[in-house]
């Protein structure tokens, strides 16, 4: 009797101790039944002990302050977001800035991210994952903003028909570092984190249009082409899981990044002697002017000309709350309003005159104030 | 029982207000019926992944109908010979010729073919241009060439675009607000459906009158002053230079 008891406490320490080394070491992402989200058909894509999940866009997006969510990262279902909301679900400011430097360029790398691989359903064909965040080349990612991401030479190109390519990203006072260093996730062509792995394509990882039901109600249409219905009734334009590219290197459906700010149709900026741009119509001005917008954008220069690039609209530490200039030049948080999808400004996907006053904060001629200016250009 | 048919019809009551809620355009001031369902801009631009590339699609985010349309007098449309399909496989071909004025009246054609928009616009005489999916033809000609003879307001071409000789206004004073559209390095101007309006000014517009640039009020789009029965006159004159008083019977200039 007195072994029986025995027996039966050291069986439930061994019990105890195993389920304390399990949480104790847990995996990166739970594989198998019961994943919830993201992870494609075969199980996670794991390159060299990283794993990277593909994206699930049914998925319910983090935003700050928000619990249940599924972020894009790896290992953060149901976190507590942080205002940096899916950008900080793994490992906080970590994600994308090392302490100590890591990440490279890689000039003799032609892409992290290869067409033949593992997993299938792609239209390339199957797809295989390679991290190169410790290849060797031209080392300098780690001495922007500290990288934690490889950046291998890529040429993209964009809206007008231009390209640029990461081998010029020599320094943090390159324009096109601000697209590049997005790029290190947010693209096929560089990204190891396979953000657009889902593998019925949908969400314009490989090029589909989103399909969306109509205004109606109904299905949607095809025309008897391979487009389908972009709706924003009933279904959200692909803003908001990320993918910013349509097929490698390819940039050319997206907002123009890397491109140069200028024309009448704009409002107008000066060139800082430290390079910043400012626009010559006062935050002050147009606050009061419009009521909400201002000139939250931010634009880049390389001392002679100005561009926009990616984080242009998007401020990668601030998912939902923008911090905003205001009319005494310093910066406060959610003064004017909430965001989405790391927007620099006030921005709603379902408030049409407040998306509108974001983009009209660079569009002056399709502004209110434009009409209200008689015209006259600023 | 009753009760419960009641919250039934309460709750159906709600779903179908706030259905009807959705889809109607709220109060921008210068998108008007274009902030479709409050998408602002992105009712028909998608910052990403839009549907046709380059500068010429205009980050478009809906579908584009690939068919043939007839036009007042008989011509034809056919937008698939501009519009390749995409091939969503291989990836980035060419979707749209940038070059081509007919975008301005595709482009249109994405929500005002209602057959092949599936929407129901609000207003069937103006909102609606394509009613049976084909037809253009009870519809002022768009992707025409503006014509070069007197009776029309002469106009030059430089760099891939239009400009009326009389820009200043000093012939006529109400100025030239409609726009045409010319294909790069072409040299023939064309109308198209934004010739005479512009999308995203509603009711509120910026146009040169006497040479000088005023706010006016318009409707529809339209692009010139439009707000009494005189000014909608004068905007239709500042092509049709015959039927204004300005027409010296021999030519326009």
């Amino acid at each position: 009797m007195k072994n029986k008891t025995l027996l039966l406490v050291l069986a439930l320490v061994v019990l105890a101790t195993a389920s304390a080394w399990a949480q104790a070491n847990p995996t990166d992402v739970p594989v198998g039944a019961g994943v919830p989200y993201g992870i494609p058909a075969g199980g996670p894509v794991t390159n060299n002990g990283k794993v990277s999940p593909a994206f699930d866009p049914n998925a319910v997006p983090c935003k700050s302050g928000t619990t249940g969510c599924v972020s894009p990262m790896p290992g953060s279902s149901g976190a507590l977001m942080d205002v940096l909301g899916g950008h900080g679900s793994r490992g906080g400011c970590m994600f994308c800035h090392t302490p100590h430097s890591t990440g490279k360029i890689d000039a003799t790398a032609t892409k992290a991210f290869s067409p033949t691989g593992t997993v299938a359903g792609g239209p390339y064909g199957t797809e295989t994952f390679t991290w190169s965040a410790n290849s060797v080349g031209n080392q300098v990612s780690g001495q922007i903003y500290l990288w934690n991401r490889a950046i291998t030479t890529v040429t993209y190109k964009t809206w007008d028909g231009s390209t640029f390519s990461s081998a010029t990203a020599t320094g943090p006072d390159r324009p096109e570092v601000h697209t590049l260093l997005c790029m290190t996730c947010h693209d096929n062509s560089m990204s190891s984190y396979a953000m657009t792995a889902n593998a019925n394509g949908q969400h314009g990882g490989w090029g589909v249009p989103e399909t969306g039901t109509k205004f109606d109600g109904t299905t949607p249409i095809t025309n008897g082409s391979q487009f389908t219905e972009q709706d924003p009734g009933t279904t959200a334009l692909n803003i908001s899981n990320g993918v910013m590219t349509f097929g490698q290197g390819d940039l050319s459906r997206s907002h123009p990044v890397h491109a140069k700010y200028r024309g009448s149709s704009l409002w107008k900026v000066t060139i800082n002697a430290d390079h910043s741009v400012s626009y010559v119509d006062a935050d002050t001005n147009q606050i009061g002017d419009s009521g909400f917008y201002g000139h939250p954008a931010r634009l880049y220069s390389d001392g002679t000309d100005v561009y926009v690039e990616c984080t242009s609209c998007h401020n990668p530490h601030r998912q939902t709350s923008p911090a905003y200039k205001s009319a005494s030049g310093t910066y406060v948080v959610g003064a004017f309003g909430t965001t989405e999808n790391y927007i620099r400004g006030p921005f709603s996907t379902t408030d049409g005159t407040i998306s509108a006053g974001f983009c009209r904060s660079c569009h002056y001629s399709k502004s209110p104030e434009y009409v209200k200016n008689n015209g006259v250009s600023k | 029982m009753r009760k419960a048919l009641v919250v039934l019809l309460a709750t159906l009551f709600v779903v179908t207000a706030a259905w009807a809620q959705s889809y109607t355009p709220n109060a921008d001031p210068l998108l008007g019926p274009h902030n479709v369902n409050n998408m602002g801009c992105m009712s028909c631009h998608a910052p990403h992944n839009a549907v046709l590339q380059g500068e010429g699609g205009f980050l478009w985010a809906r579908a584009v109908p690939l068919k043939s349309y007839t036009t007042y007098g008989g011509g034809a449309l056919d937008t698939s010979q501009t519009y390749l399909q995409y091939n969503a496989v291989t990836g980035g071909n060419s979707l749209s010729d940038a070059d081509d004025p007919a975008t301005h009246t595709v482009l249109c054609l994405s929500c005002h073919d209602t057959t092949f928009s599936g929407m129901t616009l609000t207003n069937p005489v103006n909102g609606v241009v394509a009613s049976d999916g084909t037809t253009l033809n009870y519809n002022h000609p768009v992707h025409v060439a503006y014509p070069t003879t007197a009776e029309f307001w002469k106009v030059t071409v430089s760099n891939g675009s239009a400009s009326f000789v009389d820009s200043s206004g000093t012939t006529f004073q109400y100025g030239h607000p409609a726009r045409l559209f010319v294909a790069t390095g072409g040299t023939t101007p064309y109308v198209e459906c934004g010739s005479c309006h512009n999308p995203h000014q509603y009711n509120d517009i910026v146009v040169t009158q006497n040479g000088a640039k005023v706010a006016v009020k318009t409707a529809h789009f339209v692009r010139g002053q439009y707000d009494t029965l005189a000014n909608q006159q004068n905007f239709c004159v500042s092509c049709h230079a015959d039927k204004s008083g300005q027409w010296n019977g021999t030519g326009a200039q």
